[in-house]
């Protein structure tokens, strides 16, 4: 369980974090995204301790981090930069961590096994690729076999085959009882790990709501029609409140009306349909609109809009 | 690859450990797990050995002497060893904020004050065995050229093993100190070696009297004092004092920027 009350980080003038209210509760993933630049390493770094708030607090399991007397084992952390020394091997790195928590030493060759990494346990860690980097970081968050786990951007560096284990072993934590809790700039990596979604943007939460919410509140949300009649339907829909495209002949995009609506209309112009289909939202489609209105709002109030906007991209 | 399932339902975690214990283990096993420790402190052995042996021939050029303090040379020993061993100070600080390695010490031991502590005893147990047995060697070649007419006594042993080991020990904690301060290698060690050599140097040159005051307190002429027993400027056990006060003062300074500012 992570709980963060009004966490503010302002670095000189640049606010990182903005009064973030947030609760991270156990058993499910719990995406945290927003574009590069939103806040999201900052917030991690300030559950840790490592950065000290502007305002605010950040508690794990009801004290701050620093207040754990073994704080591996309640909370694992890979941290979005590389936190090893080069020239020790993956080996004595872990041991010397978990010496530091009084975890048995017999566990680093188990956390070696689990990422992957037993047969280069004994190379330094400089040597590492970014993805081998990426398993032995999360080897060290594993360590403590703690009951929150928080991962930045833990698949960076990461081919298709890593991507996918760390999706899974991020499900399987969570469905062990853990509180998981990764970020991640990339929706399409959110789409098929997280529970719950906690949206970023500019340092200020923007959405904290089950992905599915989070697809249906989405405007974006559409009914598709096919039908040969489909600009007098087209005409139809346009009347009442319905907003409608027709990107070919006999095909509609309808939104601001259920299906059921849709259905009624053509019904009673007498339309022939090929199809009536609801078309949801993709997470990423969803994720664009939230973040997009978080930097039109944004770029209103601060100079400098366009090269700020930029940088916000996704 | 064996699933999460598998190994993470295991009972992983002991009970107790952990505190200043643990992080003394982790910082430990750090240290020699870096291959430049051992290069370190086998050079500090071989040049403190080196200086002495030059150092004995050159007595021996001079025509000898008739009765030779067991740790005559053991000022000379320790004024090459003295700059490798706060190269090694400094990294166990600055090379962990260079690598990014900070982050997990002190995610691991978030307590700035243990994490702090745990790397100045290890630093500083290293620094005085290394300094003990510097003189020892030191002491060994004293032995070799001069065996005849070599005189031991409880005091020059004294200041030939104890001399070493202290002064290198309380200096390394100020570098580490300052290491933490700075976060910087090269700050750190621009910042000790100035202090060493630089202002010395500067002072002897511009002969002011009261920047020589001051060097008189800086830790260099307090290595030799400890080393030779001198009493000029000042006696043995004050120098012994003045450099357990620049190991403190650089000890709370580096725990106070470790506390007050982001990691
Ligand atoms: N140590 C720092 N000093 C100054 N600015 C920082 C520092 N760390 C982060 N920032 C700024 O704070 C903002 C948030 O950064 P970060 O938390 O890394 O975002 P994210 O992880 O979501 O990409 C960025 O604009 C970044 O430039
Ligand atoms: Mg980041």
């Amino acid at each position: 369980m992570i709980s963060l009350r009004g966490l503010t980080k302002r670095y000189g003038d640049k606010t990182a974090v903005d009064g973030l209210d947030l609760d991270v509760s156990p058993g499910r993933v719990t995406g945290f995204l927003g574009p590069n630049g939103a806040g999201k390493s900052t917030t991690m770094r300030m559950i840790l301790g490592l950065d000290r708030p502007t305002a605010g607090s950040a508690l794990v399991n009801g004290v701050p981090y620093a207040a754990l007397r073994h704080p591996l084992r309640e909370v694992g952390a890979l941290l979005d930069a590389r936190a090893v020394h080069p020239r020790l091997t993956a080996r004595t790195h872990l041991r010397a961590v978990a010496r530091s928590n009084g975890i048995a030493v017999s566990r680093v060759e188990e956390v070696l096994e689990t990422v992957g990494l037993t047969g280069v346990a004994g190379r330094r860690a400089g040597s590492f690729s970014l993805g081998m980097g990426q398993r032995l970081g999360i080897a060290g968050a594993l360590l403590g076999d703690p009951g929150v786990l928080m991962f930045d951007e833990p698949v960076n560096g990461l081919d298709p085959d890593g991507v996918r284990w760390v999706r899974e072993l991020v499900r399987s934590l969570a469905a062990e009882g853990r509180t998981v809790f990764v970020s991640s700039h990339l929706m399409s990596e959110m789409q098929e790990t997280a529970d719950q979604l906690v949206v970023l943007g500019r340092g200020r939460l923007i959405a904290d709501a089950p992905i599915g919410e989070v697809i249906a509140g989405s405007s974006v949300n559409a009914v598709k029609v096919r039908s040969p009649q489909a600009s007098e339907l087209g005409r139809l829909l346009a009347a009442s409140e319905a907003r409608v495209e027709q990107p070919s002949t006999d095909e509609l995009i309808v939104t601001g009306a259920t299906i059921e609506q849709v259905g009624r209309v053509a019904h009673e112009a007498g339309a022939l349909l090929y199809e009536l289909s609801n078309r949801s939202a993709s997470l990423e489609q969803a994720y664009m609109e939230l973040t997009a209105s978080s930097v039109e709002y944004t770029t209103a109030l601060l100079p400098g809009g366009p090269a700020e906007t930029r940088k916000t991209r996704v | 690859m064996r699933t999460m399932t598998e190994t993470m339902t295991r009972p992983a975690a002991r009970r107790s450990g952990g505190g200043l214990a643990g992080a003394l283990a982790a910082e430990w096993t750090k240290l020699w797990g870096l291959r430049s420790t051992w290069v370190c402190l086998a050079a500090t052995l071989l040049l403190g050995l080196a200086t002495s042996v030059l150092g004995a021939e050159s007595i021996q050029i001079s025509g000898g002497a008739d009765e030779v303090d067991a740790h005559t040379l053991a000022s000379l020993a320790i004024m090459l060893p003295q700059f490798i061993l706060i190269a090694l100070a400094s990294l166990a600080v600055t090379g962990e904020y260079a690598t990014g390695a900070i982050r997990t010490t002190l995610t691991a031991v978030p307590r700035r004050g243990t994490a702090l502590a745990a790397k100045a005893v290890v630093i500083g147990a290293v620094s005085l065995a290394t300094g003990v047995l510097t003189g020892l060697l030191s002491l060994a070649a004293t032995a070799w050229y001069f065996g005849d007419s070599l005189e031991v006594t409880a005091e020059g042993l004294l200041y030939g093993l104890l001399g070493p080991g202290l002064y290198l020990a309380l200096l390394s904690l100020f570098v580490l100190g300052l290491g933490a301060v700075v976060r910087s290698t090269a700050g750190a060690l621009t910042g000790a070696i100035g202090l060493l050599v630089g202002l010395p140097l500067i002072a002897q040159i511009v002969g002011n009297e009261t920047l020589l005051r001051i060097v008189d307190h800086t830790p260099n002429p307090q290595g030799q004092l400890l080393t030779s027993g001198g009493d000029v400027p000042h006696s043995p056990q004050f120098a012994a004092l003045l450099m357990a006060a620049w190991a403190v003062a650089g000890l709370a300074a580096g725990y106070a920027v470790l506390r007050g500012r982001d990691a």
